[in-house]
């Protein structure tokens, strides 16, 4: 690369005015589609990710199932068995109190919960409304779901004989704090409990379906002396989840499963929306490329008479390629960097347009994840790549037709 | 200043039997048909012939820029048939300079740039600044240093390509219709500059021109006619020359052309405004 030729090329871009105003344009306009696109996708991903890890565990340690085994295979044989699951025990952890105490050492574990959890009717007067029991030691009540946030009303503070209710619950059974209702279990246990509070979280199901007790209270009505059914847990980076979850299986016996796999469907429509954005990327960069691929094949049309005097004056074929080459690298550089300037601005704009009173957006967009680099690097890459046919055709030109039809 | 009879013995042009053949759809046209040709250091040579005579075609090839079809071309020693492209580019870039009937400068660099432009190539841009500086001073040009090139007259245009041209300070000159474009005083003004230049530097110039009183400026006159040289004799002299002219022509003249010598010259156009 000669310093000649970056000046030619600079000057070009310059001197064609409103040509490279427009070519210009067009990039910005590529890129800000791009990075508004990718800070709609990643925003929307990040945002619908944090309403569904920020009310469930990401990692869950369950008793594994028991299934019994077959003692040998016949020889010779093929045997058709039908297994069924062992029922004769449920399955619960015993034992649970060092597990949960080691496990929390752990430095990429936030918090820790272990729970009793089974099912049960709240009734009163007339109305029997189905729910899940949740039993959790009161001190560790918002380990994975924030109660603080999400309290409505009454308190968080859980004592034997108390129960915190969704408000759709409270709602249906017509009950507000301070009052009580009679809650049966699945094994037919049942106990009078006083509403200490009432939240809101954020998912229907869960406002509706979950009632939160002191653990010892539920362990009690679903008769598990002691045990719990499951222990969940928060991490630091939710992606690393499947990782962790695989170690705390090995090391502690149990079953682990992380919120990842549990939440098949999301990841699938991330997947989805992640793809329809690629391709918005895609189709904008592949505009980028015949933009800049017309406008300097033109240049080169227009440009005959000079690249054949400055190859009288012993400019290289490869000088020529080089000067043209570079006009594709500096449209993509500054008509992206421009781009991504515009994409943040429109961002931040469209977040202060569709904020809501309480704070949050109507659009997801996060004008930090507008991915502003990549969008640099490969619109750059993609000019550059775009000038190739334009640069090639530059530097055939005959130099004596193009000096003698000037 | 060159002295007569000197030629053989240290040209700086070495042409032998030059032919030069375009095809198109079958049909071969030979522009060149066996041309010798000599040109001295420092000499300052006009080149005459009727239109489709060939000048063009042997000014191209002597610029390297277009390859003949057969023959030996030597210039300042080396021997260009058969040189890469890369080496011809390199060559050019050197040992050559251009003028050409339209200025074909740069529209978008000022003179000096235009002036300097040969030199990035050859030296990427370093030091040209004072050498082109000088040259435009030379041309008369010096306080349009810093126009852009589309603000100039077509005279001082033409005077800035010329500058141009010199900045590699080239052994040899390319001038193909330098004042086609220029009226008569803009046209003798470059003449005489190029006489200038010729004589005090050294510089061969090899002047394609349709016009007798420029070919009376140089010191030696070739016609061309149909693809060979036709009349090669040294030109009538302007005011500063001390001699007068020898028959002294070394051309292996006359015999074998075709065509009526002196019709390129007497039909030159002169005086053309542009």
């Amino acid at each position: 690369m000669r310093r000649y030729e970056i000046t030619v090329a600079l000057r070009y871009l310059r001197s064609s005015g409103l040509q490279t105003v427009l070519i210009l344009a067009g990039v910005a306009i590529g890129i800000v589609a791009y990075t508004f696109m990718a800070a709609l996708i990643n925003g929307l991903a990040v945002s619908l990710t944090d309403d569904v890890i920020g009310s469930i565990a990401h990692v869950i340690l369950e008793p594994p199932e028991r299934i019994p085994r077959l003692l040998a295979e016949p020889e010779g044989f093929s045997a058709l068995v039908a297994v069924q699951r062992g029922n004769e025990r449920r399955p619960e952890i015993e034992g649970w109190r060092p597990l949960v105490e080691r496990i929390e050492q752990q430095s990429d574990i936030i918090s820790i919960a272990p729970q009793a959890i089974g099912n049960g009717f709240f009734q009163r007067g007339e109305k029997v409304l189905p729910i899940g029991i949740t039993g959790v030691e009161p001190a560790r009540l918002s380990a994975i779901i924030d109660f603080e946030g999400g309290l409505v009303r009454g308190s968080t503070r859980l004592g034997p004989g108390d129960v915190l209710i969704g408000i759709r619950l409270a709602d249906k059974l017509g009950i507000t704090t301070g009052q009580r209702a009679r809650l049966r279990s699945e094994r037919g246990r049942e106990r009078t409990l006083t509403v200490r509070g009432i939240f809101d979280i954020g998912s229907a199901n869960a406002n509706e379906r979950l009632a939160y007790l002191d653990l010892r209270t539920a362990q009690t009505l679903l008769e598990l002396e002691g045990a719990v059914t499951q222990i969940a847990m928060k991490v630091n980076d939710i992606y690393a989840a499947p990782g962790i979850a695989e170690r705390l299986a090995g090391e502690t016996g149990l079953e682990a499963k992380d919120w990842i796999a549990e939440n098949e469907r999301l990841q699938g429509a991330l997947r989805a929306q992640g793809t329809t954005g690629e391709m918005i990327k895609v189709f904008s960069l592949l505009t980028i490329l015949i933009g800049v691929a017309s406008v300097l094949l033109l240049a080169a049309v227009r440009r005959r008479s000079e690249i054949g005097i400055m190859r009288s004056m012993g400019v290289s074929r490869g000088s020529i390629r080089r000067i043209f080459q570079l006009q594709g690298f500096f449209i993509g550089l500054f008509g992206s960097s421009l781009g991504a300037l515009g994409g943040w601005l429109f961002c931040r704009l469209l977040m202060e347009l569709t904020v809501q009173p309480d704070g949050s957006t109507a659009l997801p967009v996060d004008p930090a994840l507008g991915e502003y680099s990549n969008a640099i690097i490969l619109a750059t890459a993609c000019a550059t790549f775009a000038a190739i046919l334009p640069a090639r055709a530059a530097a055939k030109i005959d130099p004596v037709e193009a000096i003698q039809n000037g | 200043m060159a002295e007569a009879g000197a030629r053989a013995h240290e040209a700086l042009v070495a042409v032998r039997d030059l032919v030069k053949t375009y095809r198109s759809d079958d049909i071969e046209t030979r522009v060149l048909k066996g041309l010798d040709l000599e040109l001295d250091r420092g000499a300052f040579v006009a080149l005459m012939g009727p239109s489709g005579s060939g000048k063009s075609t042997l000014l191209t090839i002597l610029g390297t820029l277009l390859r003949p079809t057969s023959g030996s071309i030597n210039i300042a020693g080396q021997e260009i048939v058969g040189l890469s492209e890369n080496k011809l580019t390199a060559f050019r870039n050197r040992t050559l300079g251009f003028v050409f009937q339209f200025h074909h400068l740069l529209p978008d660099f000022t003179a000096l740039e235009n002036v300097m432009f040969p030199g990035w190539v050859a030296h990427g841009g370093s030091g040209m600044r004072e050498h082109a500086r000088e040259l435009l001073d030379r041309v008369g040009l010096n306080e349009r240093a810093d126009y852009r090139s589309t603000r100039l007259s077509g005279g001082q245009k033409q005077r800035v390509a010329m500058a141009r041209a010199l900045v590699n300070r080239p052994q040899l000159v390319l001038a193909d219709e330098p004042t086609g474009n220029l009226d008569r005083e803009a046209s003798m003004q470059l003449i005489d500059l190029m006489r200038e230049v010729s004589h005090e530097e050294s510089t061969c110039f090899l002047i394609s021109t349709h016009d007798s009183e420029i070919a009376r400026r140089c010191d030696r006159t070739i016609h061309i006619v149909d693809g060979r040289i036709a009349d090669d004799h040294d030109g009538l002299i302007a005011d500063d020359h001390d001699g007068l002219i020898a028959d002294d022509h070394d051309g292996l003249i006359a015999d074998d052309h075709e065509g009526p010598v002196a019709d390129g010259a007497a039909a030159g156009v002169s005086g053309r405004v542009e």
